[in-house]
């Protein structure tokens, strides 16, 4: 009877207790958004690149290096001689070595020059290797393997033809459409940066730029795809390099030698470390975004004790009611109570299936741009201590017009002037 | 206790003793002081006072929402002052019907839930629960298609005798009224009376009826007026 009374009292009220149950919805929508965000975004990011020992670019920030290099995000500032790379991979520490190219890019997607290695060594998650759906590394100087989104996104098919552009727009005009390129492998789906991207071999990266000096094709040197494979297709230079060594131990060693190597200013990180820097920095902003949300979802939670504060005054009568049929006082404080509890919880559903659908929209575009890939899945132990949390927050609230209805309650009976 | 029909008759079944109330805060000034007064099982008292001389806290003592400062109040032979706030809500609920002036029902609750509400409280297994429902809601001449509709969708008539309804779903052996028919013009109120006594005499309830007016005084066999009981002097509040 309590519950049903508490619903039919809230839909009596439907339009000011909606606007409260949106107001908490909001709020709580902003408080989950928050913490779900931060911490997919640290799984995302914590699982793009596993395995890997050391990363060698040329010298720029260790987290611009970390972006640029697994994350595809932002550029380098400088490339590395083939020489140093070579010196450096021949290290006897050093177990194996895959060469990255940046630069060109297909359709928005981004090209990356490699060797054959990266598909032996690179790993991602629980140390996962990188699987094929269809085909094989490349092996034709003019093979690409695609990641699994650009596969799906653009419908590629194995052996297709497709054209690569210098530099990274969606719509670029500098394309080296002399130089097609044939699909050669698919590869399935990893939750990383690594579907997004289109792989190439680095001999590919020198032949579409053979013809080409300081980023502009040279007109009237034009140099057909035939010729190009004739020409020595050793790259100059590479944007950076991945190291896996034979023992954990060599790593602080070899990484400072790598940052004091005298032929070119180098930088060499750990993925790891980089990541948790990474972390450090977001962490005290994280801290006041919950904070924020914190406050905005205590400020919802007043404006619902002061709607039912304020309703007080015009139930006196149904209190009287509800007295005289033999309800106790203590009823009349549960009944509050309930209808705030009621408030909380259609809020917090509100704003978790909103949620939903915004991260279900947004996924797309998120993994695009910036290699996040946030799972619409909001079930985890710690959102559902939030919710518990919001919902004994809610019912500390409602004390405040739950004992007021009942001191009111104590003395409701037959008025004298009612 | 199993007592004869007989002596039931002439059980008092209400007992007040040495009453004595004052608000609180206000001490020195007693609102009531009533030495001794009694109704009898199966009476339909009117009970005349004008508002302010202590009426309204006398029903609310004797519904058992006040407890009173000094002095004992029985009902059907029990303690009901000495009971516990708990123990006077659970008696309320099986023991007294009570009808206000006006706003007697919840709103936003069907005729229906509203009359259910009553049997919720008295918390005894009712296995005939919407027939006795129906015959209450016949007697009191309202149709049967009230029972759905949102009590503050009828008419200010309607929704007193639907508190009679609610008042004597649980057959309480008291019931008190406290001046219905103040909101209902002069057919309405005739009706409404007719109603009230003919059904509180065939639920064998003892009826209180509380009032201001003297012309109702009337359809009662018995008056008895609250300045002859309460000791403390007359003051218009």
């Amino acid at each position: 009877m309590l519950f049903k009374v508490a619903v039919k009292s809230l839909l009596n009220r439907r339009v000011t207790v909606c606007l409260t149950m949106l107001s908490i919805a909001i709020s709580v929508f902003v408080l989950l958004g928050v913490e779900h965000v931060r911490q997919e975004a640290r799984e995302s990011f914590g699982r793009t690149v596993s395995g890997v020992d050391l990363i060698v670019g040329a010298r720029t920030s260790p987290l611009n290096l970390l972006l640029y290099s697994v994350f595809h995000i932002g550029n380098a500032t400088n490339n590395i001689s083939w020489q140093s790379y070579q010196t450096l991979s021949e290290n006897k520490a050093v177990a194996w070595s895959v060469p990255i190219s940046l630069g060109d890019s297909h359709r928005g997607y981004r090209v990356m020059g490699t060797s054959a290695a990266y598909f032996e060594h690179f790993r991602y998650g629980s140390q996962q290797v990188l699987d094929f759906r269809a085909g094989q590394p490349f092996e034709q100087v003019f093979d690409v393997v695609l990641g699994a989104e650009v596969a799906r996104s653009l419908n590629y098919k194995m052996g297709q033809q497709l054209v690569l552009a210098h530099g990274l727009g969606k719509i670029s005009f500098t394309k080296h459409d002399d130089k097609p390129f044939r699909v050669a492998g698919v590869l399935r789906p990893t939750g990383t940066p690594v579907d997004q991207t289109l792989h190439i071999s680095l001999a590919g990266i020198e032949a579409i730029h053979v013809d080409w000096q300081n980023g502009v094709q040279q007109p009237g040197m034009k140099v057909s795809a035939q010729q190009a494979l004739q020409h020595d297709l050793t790259p100059k230079n590479i944007t950076a390099f991945m190291l896996g060594l034979k023992s954990k131990m060599a790593t602080f060693k070899l990484q400072r030698q790598i940052n004091d190597f005298r032929y070119e200013p180098l930088i060499a990180i750990l993925p790891g470390v980089a990541l948790a820097e990474l972390w450090q920095m977001m962490g005290s902003m994280e801290k006041i975004l919950l904070l924020v949300s914190g406050l905005v979802l205590l400020a919802s939670l007043i404006g619902m004790a002061t709607m039912l504060l304020a309703s007080m005054r015009e139930r006196n009568r149904e209190i009287a009611v509800l007295r005289a049929v033999g309800a106790s006082p203590t009823f009349v404080f549960l009944l509050i109570e309930l209808e705030a509890l009621l408030i909380a919880l259609v809020g917090v559903a509100l704003a978790v299936l909103a949620l939903w659908l915004v991260i279900l929209v947004a996924q797309q575009y998120l993994s695009e741009q910036y290699g996040l890939f946030i799972s619409a899945n909001l079930y985890s132990s710690d959102t559902v201590v939030l919710a518990a949390v919001i919902l004994l927050a809610a019912f500390m609230m409602a004390l405040l017009p739950a004992i007021n209805a009942y001191r009111r309650s104590v003395q409701a009976g037959i008025n004298s002037n009612s | 206790m199993v007592q004869s029909a007989m002596s039931a008759q002439l059980q008092p079944i209400i007992e007040i003793n040495d009453l004595s109330f004052a608000y609180p805060g206000r001490t020195q000034q007693p609102v009531l002081q009533i030495p001794q007064w009694q109704v009898m099982a199966g009476q339909q008292l009117f009970l005349h006072g004008p508002s302010g001389c202590g009426k309204s806290t006398l029903l609310n003592l004797l519904t058992g929402i006040l407890c009173p400062g000094s002095g004992r109040i029985r009902l059907l032979n029990e303690n009901f002052s000495g009971l516990s706030g708990r123990q006077r809500d659970r008696f309320r609920a099986r023991h007294i019907g009570v009808v206000f002036q006006q706003f007697n029902l919840i709103p936003y609750l069907s005729v229906a839930e509203n009359i259910q509400l009553a049997v919720h409280f008295s918390s005894i297994q009712r296995s005939f629960g919407d027939s006795k429902i129906a015959t209450l809601i016949e007697q009191l001449q309202l149709p049967k298609s009230l029972l759905a509709q949102r009590a503050d969708s009828l008419s200010v008539g309607q929704q007193q005798r639907v508190a009679i309804a609610r008042a004597l779903i649980n057959e309480p052996e008291i019931l008190v009224v406290d001046e219905p028919t103040s909101a209902l013009d002069a057919d309405a109120c005739e009706a409404f009376m007719a109603l009230l006594l003919a059904v509180s005499r065939s639920n064998n309830s003892t009826l209180l009826f509380v009032s201001h007016d003297f012309r109702l005084a009337q359809h009662f066999d018995e008056t008895v007026s609250l300045a002859s009981l309460n000791t403390v002097a007359n003051n218009a509040v």
